[in-house]
């Protein structure tokens, strides 16, 4: 009688491990994912700022880099150790200004440079 | 008999250690990954608050001699120049003890930085005017920075 009682608890423990085990893995997927996306809208965040910033320079004149590095931190850096890529192609009036990282474009800006100033 | 109760028992206590265990592990990681997102996205959203605002005053100021990069206390500040009724007036905003703050007065009043209306937490901030693009950048609480780049329309043709 005891025997079958504790058997019966431990099929009931490792029922209860085995829905927990699912139900963490699942947990911690997405937690994974939450933390992605995240970092994602930090880059896009931060790859905004970059591309306006490098428009209204481009736009008063002050930019002739054709490209601009950034590390991990969003910081300016050599591009040896570059983790984020802004570069800028002009064509007369118009520009097309590329924000890239791990191999993926993160932002694109296109932008006209107009005699009113607009 | 007893020693096989005994190592039933024990084993029922070891998996229950491994279930709360786990529990604890998945809470945990859970928490630092809630902690981690929130405070990524609060600095992110003070910064970008921070830098939006400034960027729609500079715009808002934008005539000749209206907008100005200067010093008011310790800290750069971004110095919004207009005239009403004959007197000139100008809204200074600075950092002052960890937050951005924003002053108005009359041009020849001196009122000292503590004056100021806070704003938002900004620990440090950096205005510099060079060629018509004036450049600012928000140190945040945490330390990190990010900056903008502003091209004067009202500078437009004199640069």
């Amino acid at each position: 009688m005891r025997n079958r009682r504790s058997a019966i608890f431990l099929t009931e423990l490792l029922a209860a491990i085995l829905i927990f085990a699912v139900a963490a893995g699942v947990s911690i997927r997405i937690f994974a994912f939450a933390r992605t996306r995240a970092d994602d809208s930090r880059d896009l965040g931060r790859a905004v700022l970059a591309a306006e910033s490098a428009a209204e320079r481009w736009r008063a004149g002050d930019d002739t880099a054709d490209a601009r590095y950034f590390d991990r931190d969003w910081e300016p850096c050599a591009e040896s150790g570059a983790a984020y890529t802004l570069t800028l192609a002009a064509s007369g009036q118009t520009a097309e200004i590329r924000v890239s990282g791990g191999g993926e474009t993160i932002y694109t800006l296109s932008v006209r440079r107009t005699g009113g100033g607009s | 008999m007893k020693h096989r109760h005994l190592v039933d028992t024990a084993f029922a206590v070891a998996l229950f250690g491994l279930f709360a265990g786990l529990a604890l592990l998945v809470l945990l990681s859970g928490a630092q990954a809630y902690r981690g997102i929130e405070a990524d996205a609060s600095a992110a959203d003070t910064q970008r608050t921070c830098l939006n605002f400034l960027a729609q005053k500079v715009r808002h100021y934008d005539a000749v001699g209206g907008v100005s990069a200067g010093r008011f206390g310790d800290s750069d500040s971004l110095e919004l120049w207009e005239n009403i009724d004959g007197t000139d007036y100008v809204t200074t905003i600075y950092c002052l003890g960890g937050k951005l703050m924003e002053l108005f007065r009359e041009a020849d009043n001196d009122l000292p930085p503590e004056s100021g209306t806070p704003l938002l937490d900004a620990a440090a901030l950096q205005v510099s005017e060079d060629g018509g693009v004036l450049r600012i950048a928000c140190t945040g609480t945490d330390g990190k920075t990010a900056g903008l780049a502003l091209a004067l329309r009202s500078e437009e043709g004199a640069a």
